[in-house]
């Protein structure tokens, strides 16, 4: 009797806690995908300021969408002075065939994605760094905002996104929408940059599955791309991408980053030379750094070609900026705890000596060894030095060769993959 | 003598042959609307403190249709009256489905941007209907506020004058042949009156068709969504212009009478589907993407109505009120607006203002992924 009486007691004490628990989380059970999101969060989500001055509250529609292209018979600023597509408050997308993109109406996200590179709409503004800050710990890294990324040297062309988008993912993407609707969905898009350990906050969607997203379910992420073969790289801050966790933690760190790779292939497995991408359409499965097996052992930590990892695969933003970059082909300006600059491909790179066309070491050398004069060369014996640096005349650019789905050297079968 | 009493039975056969005609629209005895002098001593309680009315009526129109009760109706010596202006201290809690003035009367809730304010002189809030696509017919006509006297040309239905209810009730008609009072019934042609006496000009010869449910949705707006206890609306996703007429009408359902003034919120102005350049009204709801899931159809076709946001129907009568027809029914102006009033900002159904954090979220009956 007596032990039934204290059964009852912790029977009781679990419900008290059940409930509390329901009362405290329970909103969040209700909430749906949207109010999840980063703009329609009600405490940091979209909030207008002209729109704030109705009192629509924090991550309401009203802040970006305008019913009746007015509000009480008269337009909030931005006063475009038209009805704009999917009931905005401006047009989606100027045309601008290229940067800079002198003007946030070029795109309509640059009206808040601005943080103070232009006036943001947005009460309070935001920052939005790139890559290499958020996920690298790069701090140094100097874009604030997406406005500032897409105007920097090298970057993804919003106008031929936009004309992709519109051939190849027509059951969502309209004439009207967004360059950036492609790759995120604004409706779902969270703040990864506040959580960048957990993908579950993941801000991106695939254009082929535009209505989910990417990188917070089973499956998307880069260790089940490569389950056990993706070893993050160093973060500048210390531990490794995309939070400084343990590098040794092979799989943890895979997990917290999304598969960037099957997200970027929905686009770049095209042939996309009519957009002056010439290597592709790349696939990774046939280049080493992505699953093709590895055959040299130049590589540094965390890669560790004595470990017990037999292949690295890489994920695309461990080189890449998603956005832009001063770097050419969108090349991070930090790369496995390194700075990396190569503005044109061209330059004296690391090791200076006024020889040209040596500036990819900045990049290649993050990973790989011997790359510099006084380094044991990793190329085979057979290629020769005059191959890559021939008398009285400027070394070959690195890109020469190696580049997403080369294995051939001037024309000359490789025999193997050479990137 | 005899011939007086063969008169008299006549009269009375005529009488009880048309009877039901005399029970249809408004019911009851004359003396509860019309007084012949204007002139009773001692002066009736709820009757109107100006006057002589048009019509020899007792009071003017928010007279009559004023009640200290909070419902739908209330009852006029047996007739059932509609109540467009609650007069009780607080808010309603109980209103009509096209809402209550009381949001808006001087005095009482005093906020323009909750309703159409209909009050002499009180509309402070806009210089003219938003979304206005007329613009010519003088600052007191219709088209540019409701609380002022329209000073142009009669517009066949004798305007001059007007203001107010009859900015929108251009041609009211109490003893129209429509259905009995208290009961439900069709209401689809200008002998009936017009839905709601929603009428265009006189020149259209055009006004608004709908269902008129008996009791005006009483207990709403705590309607459980499946009943059939309401109204039924029309629309028309083919129409391409505004109004009844104009730039070829939209229609013969309430979008289309909103539009007369708010034209450019119409398919003339709204855009075509992928994308609107603003919200559709009289669109159908697509049975695709998030929509396919809408009133909680689940991708069946078939949703739960919900009195909250009314649909309107291609045709009437419907087949089911209880059910939406997702490919089929369409959104129109009032699923999400209320035309008299309501509790909340621009005359929502719904707080949409102060969600999320607060608030209610009506929009994810359709937009069933935005929530």
């Amino acid at each position: 009797m007596i032990q039934d009486s204290g059964f009852r007691i912790q029977d009781f004490s679990l419900i008290i806690s059940l409930s509390f628990g329901l009362l405290i989380y329970g909103h969040m059970a209700m909430a749906g995908p949207y109010t999840d999101s980063a703009h329609g969060n009600s405490t940091y989500g979209v909030n207008r300021t002209a729109t704030a001055g109705f009192v629509y509250a924090t991550g309401n529609c009203a802040h970006c969408h305008e019913q009746h292209a007015s509000i009480g018979g008269s337009e909030p600023e931005p006063a475009s002075g038209n009805a704009s597509p999917f009931c905005l408050f401006a047009d989606n997308f100027s045309g601008a065939t290229s940067n800079p993109y002198n003007n946030q109406s070029d795109d309509f996200c640059f009206y808040c994605h601005c943080y103070t590179d232009s006036v943001s709409l947005q009460t309070p503004s935001f920052t939005n760094y790139d890559y290499s800050h958020t996920f690298g710990g790069y701090t140094s890294s100097t874009p604030a905002s997406i406005y500032a990324a897409f105007n920097q040297t090298f970057y993804h062309n919003l106008y031929d996104i936009q004309d992709f988008a519109k051939i190849n993912f027509s059951s969502f993407f309209k004439s009207d929408s967004n360059p950036c609707v492609a790759c995120h969905n604004p409706h779902l898009a969270k703040r990864n940059k506040e959580y960048p350990g957990a993908p579950g906050y993941t801000a991106i969607s695939k254009p082929t599955a535009h209505a989910e997203l990417w990188g917070d379910s089973a499956g998307e992420t880069m260790n089940d791309y490569a389950p056990s073969f993706y070893q993050a790289p160093y973060r500048y801050s210390g531990g490794c991408e995309p939070d400084g966790g343990t590098c040794s933690d092979l799989t943890g760190q895979a997990q917290k980053t999304p598969d960037y790779v099957t997200f970027c292939q929905d686009c770049h497995s095209y042939n996309m030379t009519g957009y002056g991408l010439s290597h592709t359409p790349i696939n990774w499965n046939m280049d080493k750094h992505g699953k093709t097996a590895r055959t040299g052992t130049n590589i540094k930590l965390p890669y560790d070609v004595n470990g017990t990892v037999s292949n690295y695969v890489l994920s695309c933003l461990d080189c890449h900026e998603p956005h832009g970059a001063l770097n050419i082909f969108l090349i991070r300006p930090e790369v496995n705890n390194g700075e990396v600059t190569v503005l044109t491909g061209t330059g004296e790179g690391p090791c200076g000596g006024g020889r040209i066309n040596k500036e990819w070491v900045y990049l290649c050398e993050r990973c790989h060894e011997g790359l510099r004069a006084d380094g044991n060369h990793p190329h085979p014996t057979h290629l020769g030095c005059l191959t890559c640096h021939p008398h009285g005349a400027d070394y070959r650019l690195c890109t020469d060769c190696h580049y997403h789905g080369s294995n051939s050297i001037d024309g000359n079968p490789y025999g193997e993959p050479l990137f | 003598m005899e011939a007086k009493k063969v008169y008299l039975i006549i009269f009375l056969i005529i009488v009880c042959l048309f009877s039901r005609h005399a029970l249809a629209k408004v019911k009851g005895l004359c003396s509860n609307c019309h007084t012949m002098h204007f002139s009773q001593t001692p002066w009736p309680t709820g009757w109107g403190s100006s006057g002589p009315n048009p019509a020899l009526l007792v009071n003017d129109c928010v007279g009559c249709h004023s009640s200290s009760s909070s419902s739908t109706y209330y009852d006029l010596g047996g007739c059932e009256v509609p109540t467009v202006l609650y007069t009780g201290a607080g808010q309603p809690t109980s209103y009509l489905a096209g809402g209550n003035f009381w949001w808006v009367k001087a005095g009482l809730g005093g906020e323009d941007t909750k309703g159409h304010n209909v009050f002499l002189g009180e509309d402070d809030s806009l210089t003219e209907a938003p979304g206005n696509s007329v613009g010519s017919c003088g600052t007191d006509a219709c088209h540019i506020n409701l609380s002022e006297q329209y000073s142009g040309p009669d517009m066949v239905f004798v305007l001059n004058g007007k203001y107010g209810c009859q900015g929108c009730h251009l041609n009211v008609k109490h003893h129209a042949n429509d259905h009995p009072n208290g009961e439900s019934g069709l209401v689809d042609s200008a002998d009936k009156g017009w839905y709601r006496f929603l009428s265009g000009h006189g020149f259209t010869g055009e006004g608004v068709k709908g269902y008129e449910y008996k009791d005006w949705e009483a207990g709403h707006p705590n309607l459980a969504p499946g009943g059939i206890a309401h109204n039924e609306y029309i629309g028309d996703a083919t129409a391409t212009g505004y109004g009844f007429l104009q730039a070829g009408g939209a229609g013969d359902g309430v979008t289309a009478f909103c539009t007369g003034c708010h034209g450019n919120f119409s398919h003339g102005g709204q855009g075509s589907s992928s994308p609107w350049e603003m919200h559709p009204s009289d669109a159908v709801i697509p049975n695709s993407g998030e929509y396919a899931n809408a009133f909680g159809a689940n991708g069946t076709g078939t949703g739960t109505y919900d009195p909250l946001v009314p649909v309107a129907r291609t045709s009437l009568p419907s087949s089911d009120p209880s059910q939406v027809h997702i490919g089929t029914d369409l959104v129109q102006c009032l699923s999400c607006h209320r035309p008299h009033g309501s509790p909340y900002f621009k005359l929502m159904r719904w707080d949409y203002k102060n969600w999320p954090g607060g608030g209610d979220d009506k929009c994810s009956v359709c937009h069933t992924i935005k929530n």
